[in-house]
């Protein structure tokens, strides 16, 4: 609804592992300019259970409302500011004809109070619950409005909406489907992949629109088939690739060994989530970073992609794909639970369009004997050729055995060498990554440098602006490409005192960075108990070290 | 253009002299050639393991990949360019040992490939420990005690799981051998042909004269009807797996991708593009495009 209306809108989604039962919640901000983050605080709520009044209390202020669950015995906790209206919810859902409703009278009371009408929805519910026949869309119309009814009149003063912005073409959606949509602009028709949380979303997402393109979704019997099925289509031509999390990954690592060793392009998203093992399935972390960078058996080349925003996983997981055939090396896109689930309001003209590059794809008929085309021919910067099959007179074997240039397993030691060196020194400076990697918002001359990865550029750059607005001087650099690793770019802006911000438990981007630059003067705020970054602690974190 | 064994000749076998990979080898290389298929339209993806060099010496586009991992890479490229012959091929334990998840999951979702199983009962390349096919008792050095585990039976489970075409071939009769494989490509869905194929060094009293008047050849038996899976898991009852020839065949299996009404008829990989203006502007509308 706000969207439609013309509003920036980020939300998040907080759940559990579980189908029934715990503690789930749904929050939307929405604002006159694009937001990152669902914010800090809670203006009106929305509580089915006492549970959920305690779980926000603390982020409730004078003038919120929270619209309770009257047979729940609501109550503030002592102290609280906000106002407390007890609705019968089950009452005026059984009154709308189920008690099932009491989702859409809750909708119709939070409607009301942002100034909705009361049949703001009548044709939402009519596309939404065609196939369920017209009682049923009747019943959520009805619903909605007795939900409307129960509040007006109460004279509750909700606090006021921000202005609207001006109007421009958006749209709303989360990372994975910015993610699935990039893939198929990027020409991808195949896709194997294995469910995971939170990586599904992009299967489900294209097993809508492949089909439609003539492509389609395999899924795989386990991650170890769907890293191997994205191999054996980029083999054979096609854009392979594959997402998964954590656990997927961790079963992908000799995968990516054999795309390495043969220079088979392949891309893999890992949308990250609380490890290890199960770990936190359902909830943020970043502590697949020391896999992605070191995973895996062998010297490998490899390429890491880690967008920051949606847009961004838009145009990351484009880049990917041509680096991937251009290069004939495994791509990462990393990227994590927040920014891969939580639904934003994007600009239409903030996606960037990359063309398709398909590198050096040799489709020329030869006339090599058998096994004679020099597949692997050891070039200057390292890149050979690549014929697909099909191609008359250049057949090849590309093997995971050490091979000469024609593909021919060997033992030489010169060809050993000259084929590892050739596959490591194909990547060198990504130029055109080299320029994307890293992005900086902040004065010339900083204080302290905010340094992240991925999906907490929200709660970084908000941080960054409330710091400013304190009178501070600090910048905010969020990475977005970590294999190559940017040292050089990098250490041009630690100076100065850097204040590393990442969701998990031993700081390994923190100790990337010590590695890389040989950073000395690096500070770490680590949140891992499963709750995405709040700009608020990255500011307390900012200020003790500025202050110190 | 005419196709000669000679175009299928790559690389030179380090095969030990006997091995039944030869035999195998030569039945692939010789059904191509009948069916007229030029080596450039053919993908072979190996595995691990002597059976797993097959690639490197058949004159076609090659995959040599990971252990076990044959019908994973073999099912994408068939999809990805459905114009190719695909052939997955590897030893009892690629297939039956650390990739028996996968033939699972290929019978079932019937990607038009032939999988060729290279059966030694034995791990030969790592010089000779129990293999998932070794009968139970057998000592190795894996098992200097006796091998603890009964064998799998391949072909039994491939049937019991709905495969539509499952035989057995011996690399000592590589004539058969290259009627089966023909057969097997040409079967719309995913073939499965396990072939006895000895190992002289490190399993040789299970060789060919073991074999050779031990297999039953149920192509020969004009009563034996490979249209009947019943029939077919009877008579591996009853001749203890001992059998030669296609033991069944499902005239009426569909490809996945055939499965498939939306798939493109046309090869994917020749369709590597953008998304068209209106394409653009439904997925566009799917996320609540605004004004």
């Amino acid at each position: 609804m706000l969207h439609s209306e013309g509003y920036y809108v980020a939300t998040h989604r907080h759940f559990m592992s579980l189908i029934k039962g715990g503690h789930t919640h749904y929050q939307v901000r929405f604002s006159s300019r694009p937001v990152f983050t669902a914010g800090d605080r809670v203006d009106i709520l929305v509580a089915f259970d006492q549970g959920s009044i305690e779980h926000d209390a603390p982020r409730l202020q004078a003038g919120s409302i929270v619209l309770a669950n009257q047979a729940a015995r609501p109550a503030l906790p002592a102290g609280s500011a906000a106002r407390l209206v007890a609705l019968d919810f089950g009452a005026l859902a059984k009154k709308a004809g189920s008690a099932i409703l009491a989702n859409t009278v809750a909708l119709g009371a939070s409607g009301a109070l942002l100034g909705f009408a009361d049949d703001e929805l009548d044709d939402q519910f009519a596309r939404r619950f065609g196939g369920k026949g017209e009682e049923v869309i009747a019943q959520n119309r009805l619903a909605y409005r007795l939900g409307w009814q129960s509040v007006t009149g109460l004279g509750l003063v909700p606090p006021a909406k921000p202005a609207k912005p001006p109007t421009a073409p958006r749209i709303l959606l989360h990372g994975d489907e910015a993610i699935a949509w990039g893939a198929v602009e990027a020409g991808a028709r195949l896709f194997f992949a294995y469910p995971i949380t939170p990586a599904s979303e992009i299967m489900q997402w294209l097993a809508v629109w492949l089909p439609k393109l003539g492509g389609a979704v395999v899924q795989a019997e386990d991650e170890i088939a769907a890293i191997n099925g994205a191999i054996g289509a980029s083999l054979a031509g096609v854009r392979g690739w594959t997402a998964t999390s954590g656990p997927g990954l961790s079963l992908m690592q000799e995968g990516i060994a054999i795309a390495a060793m043969t220079e088979t392009p392949v891309v893999i998203v890992d949308a990250q989530r609380a490890g290890p093992a199960t770990g936190l399935p359902t909830r943020p972390e970043q502590s697949d970073l020391n896999e992605v960078l070191y995973g895996s058996h062998g010297d490998q080349p490899r390429i890491v992609i880690s967008p920051a925003t949606t847009a961004d996983s838009f145009w990351a997981i484009q880049a990917a794909f041509n680096a991937a055939e251009r290069y004939q090396c495994p791509v990462v896109v990393l990227t994590d639970l927040n920014l891969a689930l939580d639904r934003r309001t994007v600009d239409i003209s903030a996606f960037r369009f990359l063309p398709i590059a398909r590198g050096e794809i040799d489709l020329a008929p030869g006339n090599y004997g058998p096994h004679e085309y020099p597949r692997f021919a050891v070039t200057a910067d390292g890149i050979s050729p690549r014929p697909l099959p099909g191609v008359p007179g250049k057949t090849f074997v590309a093997t995971g055995d050490e091979h000469t240039k024609e593909g021919h397993i060997t033992e030489d030691p010169e060809a050993r060498v000259e084929q590892t060196t050739k596959r490591l020194r194909k990547i060198g400076g990504a130029a055109e990554l080299s320029g994307e990697a890293i992005w900086y918002t902040g004065p010339p001359v900083a204080d302290l440098v905010l340094v992240g990865f991925g999906g907490t550029y929200g709660p970084i750059a908000e941080a960054q602006e409330e710091l400013a607005a304190l009178g501070y001087r600090v910048g905010h650099v969020h990475l977005r490409v970590l294999r190559p690793f940017p040292a050089a770019g990098l250490a041009r802006f630690l100076g100065v005192p850097a204040l590393v911000v990442e969701e998990n438990a031993t700081g390994q981007l923190a100790g990337e960075i010590r590695r890389q630059t040989g950073a000395v003067s690096l500070h770490s705020v680590l949140r891992f108990d499963g709750n995405p970054f709040t700009a608020g602690e990255i500011v307390a974190q900012a200020r003790e070290v500025l202050e110190a | 253009m005419s196709v000669s064994w000679k175009d299928y000749r790559a690389q030179t076998p380090t095969w030990c002299p006997g091995c039944g990979d030869f035999g195998v080898l030569r039945a692939v290389q010789r059904a191509l050639v009948d069916l007229g298929i030029a080596p450039h339209e053919v993908l072979v993806v190996s595995g691990i393991g002597c059976s797993g060099k097959l690639s490197s010496y058949i004159g076609t586009y090659g995959f040599h990949g990971l252990h076990g991992r044959t019908l994973p890479v073999a099912q994408a490229a068939k999809l990805a360019n459905r114009n190719l012959t695909v052939l997955a091929v590897g030893g009892d334990g690629d297939g039956y040992g650390i990739g028996v998840g996968h033939l699972v999951h290929a019978i079932r979702r019937n990607v038009d490939i032939t999988y060729v199983v290279m059966n030694n009962d034995v791990y030969a390349l790592t010089v000779g420990q129990s293999a998932p096919t070794t009968p139970r008792g057998r000592v190795t050095r894996s098992a200097p005690y006796g091998t603890p585990e009964a064998p799998v039976s391949p072909l039994g489970m491939a049937l019991g799981l709905g495969a539509g075409f499952v035989a057995q071939g011996f690399a000592g009769d590589v004539d058969h051998l290259t009627e089966i494989i023909k057969a097997a490509i040409r079967h719309r869905g995913f073939a499965l042909v396990n072939t006895f194929s000895p190992c002289v060094t490190f399993n040789p009293e299970f060789g060919y004269d073991y074999l050779r008047g031990r297999l039953f050849d149920i192509d020969s038996d004009p009563a034996y009807d490979r249209h009947d899976a019943m029939a077919a898991m009877r008579i591996l009852a009853q001749k203890a797996g001992l059998v030669e020839g296609i033991l069944y065949e499902d005239p009426a299996a569909i490809p996945y991708d055939e499965a498939l009404p939306q798939f493109a008829k046309e090869p994917l990989v020749a369709q590597v593009a953008p998304l068209d203006d209106a394409t653009r502007q439904a997925v566009l509308a799917s996320f609540g495009a605004a004004p």
